[in-house]
C-alpha cells in the first residue's frame, strides 16, 4: 500500500502580474522503502508540489493523501511534526543552536524530554557521520555538507516515514553531494523510509529508484 | 512549551538585541515611575496655590435707595454654608438721639430712666430746629467687630464698659458704641428713635440701648453702633408691636453689605452657582464682586499643566506599547527565517507566537525590574506595581501585534530564498 499519494493534484497561484497554474493534474503513488527523484527544469513545479506533500499549503483541486487520509482533513503542524519531514537546500538549521540542540529540538516539540533525546540524537548524528566534537559546534562552524548532515539527522529523529527533501546538493561539492545521496539512498533502502528528494541534477536522479519528470506542472513520461 | 528553553537560548544568545530591549523597558520603567512624583509635584503645587492665595469678594446694595443687598433667609444660608471663612455684614437704619448734657438739662440730673425718656420724647419735635443739639446719621450693626474698618482703625482709643470688649458686636445684647462727643459713658443708656422707610412711608419708634464702650472724636460713616443679631431682634420686636396696634407693615430686615474669604478656593465655583442661583449675581440691584484674578492667573497655568502630564500619562502607556511593537517587530524581522523553519518541523503559528511573546515578556520584566530597582536605589522613583504591571501589558501589546505580523511567513518562501 502507498504512504502518499497525490490524486489529481492541480496547484493554481496568483503571482503579482498572472495567474499561474503550477501543477497540472498530478496523480502519483509513493512507497515506502524506495528513493524518487522529481526532476525537471527551473520554475517546472517542483518545489511547489513538494510544498504540497510537505502539508505546507494545499492544493486547489485534487488532493494529497497520507496514510488514507487527505492533508486537507489533516492538522497541517502535526502532519509536518509527525509524517514528514523537510530537509531543503540551504540546510535551514537554527544558526544560534548548537549542532545537538538542532537535532533536538523536533523531539522537544513531540513533547520528549531533554535528557531523554540525548541517546536517540546522538545515534541519529553518528549515522549521519558526525562524531561528538561536532555537538557542541554552532552551525556556521560547520561546512555545508555537514551542516545537510545535521539538517537529515534532524529529519531523522522525528518518527515520519517521509523525507522530503528540496536541493539538498544543491550547495554541496560533488563529494558531499555523493555522500549526501548516498546516505539518503540508504535510509530507503535499509530503513525503509520513503526519500522524495527533488534535484535538477540528472546524474544524480538516476541513482534513485523511480523518476518522476515534471514539465509544465505536468508529469511526462 | 518544552522547547521554549532552546528559544531562549536562542534569544539569549542575540545580546545585542536582548540588551536593547532591556535598555529600552528598564528606560521606560524609571521615566514612568519617575512620572506619578513628576505629577504630584504640580498637584501639591496646585494644591499649595488654592490654599495660600486668600480669594476676597463682597455683595453689596447698588445705589442709595436700594433695598439691602442680601435678605435674613440668605444671610443665615450664608452664614450656615461652610462656603466662608470670613463673613463681615453690616446693616443700618437711621437715628436721631440727643447728648446727654441735654437730656440731663430737661429730665434733670439724677433723673430716673423713665424722666429720662419723658424728656426725650419731649426734646424731639424740637430735633430739627438749629438750637435742639440733636444729633442724628445711620445707625451701624455689624456681626463682628473686625466688620467695621473705622472701628478697628480706632479699636486701641474706645473706653470699655468692665466685662465688655469687642465681641459684645456678636451677640444680641441690647448695647451700642457711641462717640465721647455725645458725653455718654460706658453703662448709660441712650434712648434713640429709629427712622426707617418702610415702602413709601417713614415710620418711627423709640428705643434704648446701654452704652458698651465709647470711641474718642466723631466717626463720620455713622452715629452708633450696635450688635447686628440685636438689629435684628428689634425688627422683629418693632413688628411684632405695630402690629398689635393694628399697623400692618413689615420693616424688613436684611443686610446691605456682605464681605467675605472664601475658606476652600477649590469650591468656588459652587459659590459662583449659589450665588446665581439666589439671584445675587446678574442682579441690577445687588453688586457682587468675588476677586479670584489672581488665584485664576497663578492656577490657571499649573491646571492646564496637570492636565496636560495627566493627560500624557495615557500618551506615554500607548509610547511604551508602540516601542513594543517597534523593537519586537526589527528584532522578529531578522528571525523569519527561524520562524520559518519552526513552521517546518510542524510548530502552529500560535505556538510560535506564544513563544516569542513569552520571550520578550521575560525580557521586559528584566528590563523593568532593573529599572524600578535602578530608580528605588538611586532614590528618585518610588516602586508601583500598577505602573510595573501596566508598562509589561503595554510593551507585550505591542510586541503581540508586531510578532503575529512576522509569524505570518510563507514559509517555502524564505526556506528557499535564506541565501
Amino acid at each position: 500500500m502507498s504512504l502518499l499519494q497525490a490524486q489529481n493534484v492541480h496547484y493554481i497561484y496568483q503571482s503579482k502580474y498572472q495567474t499561474v497554474h503550477a501543477i497540472k493534474g498530478i496523480h502519483f503513488a509513493f512507497e515506502g522503502g524506495r528513493f524518487y527523484a522529481i526532476v525537471g527544469k527551473s520554475g517546472c513545479g517542483k518545489t511547489t508540489l513538494l510544498s504540497l506533500l510537505a502539508g505546507l499549503d494545499l492544493p486547489t483541486e485534487g488532493q494529497i493523501l497520507y496514510d488514507g487520509k487527505s492533508t486537507a482533513e489533516r492538522n497541517r503542524d502535526h502532519y509536518r511534526l509527525r509524517a514528514v519531514s523537510l530537509v531543503c537546500q540551504n540546510y535551514n538549521l537554527f544558526p544560534l543552536l548548537t549542532v545537538e540542540e538542532n537535532v533536538t529540538y523536533p523531539m522537544l516539540l513531540r513533547g520528549v524530554k531533554p535528557e531523554q533525546a540525548g541517546k536517540t540524537v546522538r545515534e541519529k548524528l553518528t549515522a549521519v557521520g558526525l562524531d561528538s566534537s561536532y555537538y557542541k559546534r554552532l552551525p556556521a562552524m560547520l561546512s555545508g555538507g555537514e551542516q545537510q548532515r545535521v539538517a537529515i539527522a534532524r529529519a531523522l529523529v522525528s518518527d515520519a516515514k517521509i523525507i522530503l527533501a528540496d536541493e539538498p546538493t544543491g550547495n554541496l561539492d560533488t563529494e558531499n553531494s555523493e555522500l549526501v545521496f548516498s546516505l539518503l539512498q540508504r535510509l530507503a533502502h535499509e530503513e525503509g523510509y520513503c526519500v522524495i528528494v527533488v534535484t535538477h541534477d540528472l546524474a544524480i536522479a538516476d541513482m534513485a529508484d523511480e523518476v518522476l519528470r515534471l514539465k509544465d506542472g505536468a508529469l511526462v513520461d | 512549551m518544552k522547547s521554549f528553553p532552546y528559544i531562549w537560548r536562542m534569544a539569549l544568545r542575540r545580546k545585542g538585541a536582548c540588551l536593547l530591549v532591556v535598555l529600552s523597558t528598564m528606560a521606560a520603567a524609571v521615566f514612568m515611575l519617575f512620572y506619578p512624583s513628576l505629577i504630584e509635584t504640580v498637584r501639591t503645587e496646585l494644591e499649595e496655590t488654592y490654599d495660600g492665595i486668600p480669594v476676597t469678594g463682597s455683595i453689596l446694595t447698588a445705589g442709595v435707595d436700594s433695598a439691602p443687598a442680601v435678605s435674613d433667609s440668605l444671610w443665615r444660608e450664608l452664614q450656615s454654608s461652610g462656603y466662608f471663612s470670613e463673613l463681615y455684614a453690616s446693616s443700618h437704619f437711621g437715628v436721631r438721639a440727643f447728648p446727654k448734657g441735654i437730656l440731663e438739662a430737661k429730665a434733670g440730673a439724677g433723673a430716673s430712666e423713665q424722666d429720662r425718656l419723658t424728656a426725650f420724647q419731649t426734646l424731639l419735635p424740637r430735633f430739627e430746629a438749629e438750637d435742639s443739639g440733636g444729633v442724628g446719621g445711620p445707625m451701624m450693626a455689624y456681626n463682628t467687630f473686625q466688620a467695621s474698618d473705622e472701628l478697628v482703625r480706632v479699636r486701641d482709643s474706645i473706653r470699655w464698659m468692665d466685662g465688655y470688649g469687642e465681641s459684645c458686636l456678636e451677640g444680641s445684647e441690647r448695647v451700642c458704641i457711641v462717640s465721647e462727643s455725645w458725653g455718654y459713658r460706658p453703662g448709660d443708656t441712650v434712648p434713640f428713635l429709629a427712622r426707617v422707610l418702610v415702602g413709601r412711608s417713614l415710620v418711627e419708634g423709640i428705643f434704648r440701648l446701654k452704652v458698651a464702650g465709647t470711641y474718642p472724636g466723631k466717626i463720620t460713616e455713622f452715629a452708633s453702633v450696635m450688635p447686628l443679631k440685636t438689629m435684628e431682634e428689634l425688627t422683629v420686636a418693632a413688628n411684632t408691636a405695630q402690629r398689635q396696634h393694628g399697623n400692618y407693615f413689615a420693616w424688613t430686615f436684611g443686610i446691605y453689605e456682605v464681605y467675605f474669604t472664601v475658606k476652600d478656593n477649590r469650591e468656588l465655583d459652587g459659590i459662583k452657582t449659589m450665588m446665581t442661583e439666589r439671584g445675587l449675581r446678574g442682579s441690577d440691584t445687588v453688586r457682587v464682586r468675588i476677586d479670584d484674578r489672581i488665584l485664576k492667573e497663578t492656577a490657571g497655568p499649573i491646571e492646564s499643566n496637570l492636565a496636560q502630564l495627566e493627560g500624557s500619562y495615557l500618551f506615554f502607556f500607548l509610547t511604551i506599547a508602540v516601542l513594543g511593537a517597534f523593537i519586537s517587530f526589527l528584532l522578529a524581522r531578522d528571525r523569519k527565517p527561524e520562524y520559518a523553519v519552526m513552521r517546518m518541523l510542524g510548530e502552529s503559528r500560535l505556538q510560535i507566537t506564544l513563544k516569542a511573546l513569552l520571550e520578550q515578556f521575560v525580557l521586559c520584566l528584566a528590563g523593568v525590574s532593573l529599572g524600578a530597582a535602578a530608580g528605588h536605589f538611586m532614590e528618585v522613583v518610588r516602586f508601583d506595581g500598577v505602573v510595573c504591571t501596566m508598562i509589561l501589558l503595554c510593551y507585550t501589546l505591542g510586541a503581540a501585534v508586531a510578532v503575529m505580523l512576522t509569524v505570518r511567513v510563507g514559509v517555502m518562501d524564505i526556506l528557499r530564498d535564506k541565501e
